[in-house]
């Protein structure tokens, strides 16, 4: 059995069930057929502007939980890549 | 040993065109301007008004993104602007490979100001990169101050942020703070323009900005082709 690892961002607007969709269409008929899409989904960080604090939320605008300083986007979030496969090796 | 080889990241194919559409662009002298904003919220009338305002400064080339239609690029041509309509189907936002095709139709024969208009959409257009230099996001009063809370990831790409239909600002009790705040909430606070395309106002500042960036680009390109 093959598995791949999708890594995706919450700000993406990449959605799972989509994903499999189109693999499972476009996968038909190849030796890729049974491979397995395992989602990783990454919620977004964000940072305070006052004292640096990191820390992940749902939406904009939120306060930071130590200072009640204001918040941008962080990195984390945008994310869309394939992490990793699994393979079977018949090693076992 | 099965060995499967796996491209990382999953949007890499674009981003190895928007690669090439940069580098053809360098080598023209373009700068090269991906305006996002939803359906309606007047991309097609800023086009306009910023070729109307510096027209006679520098050539200005027009790429129109839509699902359907040739209704924009028929306004631009008939103004005797070159224009390229390219017409995505079922696809809600331009990709890399459609610029870069649309791209060499033009010739370049002096600095060069391309103006993308993308497809209405304030979702997918963010996550593909053109080989733009400058992304702006035109947000307008009739669709409401919420749109950045709601729509986060475009307002992360913008490199100014445009409010147009400033004339109608009372009318649709559009509350500016909101929408800034909403704004610098995603990111440090861009240059931001309040337009109107109808009654004229803001629009100087706009294109002031935005020959500034021009002059950075030209003058920086044009010093590169000197080196060599
Ligand atoms: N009152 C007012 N109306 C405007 C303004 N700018 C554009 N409009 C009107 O808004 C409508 C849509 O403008 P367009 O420039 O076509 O908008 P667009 O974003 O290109 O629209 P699509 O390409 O269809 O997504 C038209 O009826 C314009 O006349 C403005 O500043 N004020
Ligand atoms: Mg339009
Ligand atoms: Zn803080």
């Amino acid at each position: 059995m093959t598995a791949i690892n999708l890594v995706i961002g919450d700000l993406t607007s990449i959605v799972d069930d989509s994903v499999q969709f189109y693999f499972s269409i476009m996968t038909k008929g190849t030796v890729l057929e049974d491979a397995v899409l395992l989602f990783k989904r990454v919620a977004p960080e964000f940072v305070c502007t006052s004292c640096g604090h990191v820390f992940t939320g749902r939406s904009i605008g939120i306060l930071c939980p130590g200072c009640g300083g204001k918040s941008i986007i962080a990195d984390k979030g945008q994310e869309f890549y394939i992490e990793s496969i699994e393979v079977d090796d018949g090693a076992d | 040993m099965a060995r499967i080889e796996i491209r990382r990241n999953i949007l890499e194919a674009n981003d190895n065109l928007a690669r090439r559409n940069r580098d053809f662009f360098a080598g023209n002298d373009v700068l090269v301007v991906n305006i996002m904003a939803a359906p309606g919220a007047g991309k097609t009338s800023t086009i306009l008004k910023t070729i109307e305002y510096l027209g006679d400064r520098y050539a200005f080339a027009v790429i129109e993104g839509d699902m359907a239609s040739r209704i924009d690029a028929d306004v631009m041509a008939a103004k005797g602007i070159p224009v390229e309509q390219i017409n995505t189907g079922n696809m809600c936002h331009l990709d890399a490979n459609m610029i870069g095709q649309a791209a060499v139709k033009f010739t370049y024969d002096r600095p060069t100001l391309l103006l993308i208009e993308n497809v209405g959409n304030l979702v997918c257009p963010s996550e593909f990169s053109l080989g733009e230099d400058l992304n702006i996001v035109i947000a307008s009063t009739t669709e409401g101050h919420d749109k950045p809370y709601k729509y986060p990831s475009i307002y992360l790409r913008a490199d100014a942020v445009l409010i147009n239909k400033t004339d109608l600002m009372a009318a649709m009790e559009f509350d500016r703070k909101m929408f800034c705040d909403g704004v610098a909430a995603v990111k440090p606070m861009p240059p931001l323009f309040e337009i109107s395309c109808r009654n004229g106002s803001g629009l100087s500042e706009w294109v002031e900005w935005l020959s500034g960036q021009c002059e950075r680009k030209f003058g920086r390109d044009l010093g590169k082709s000197a080196e060599r």
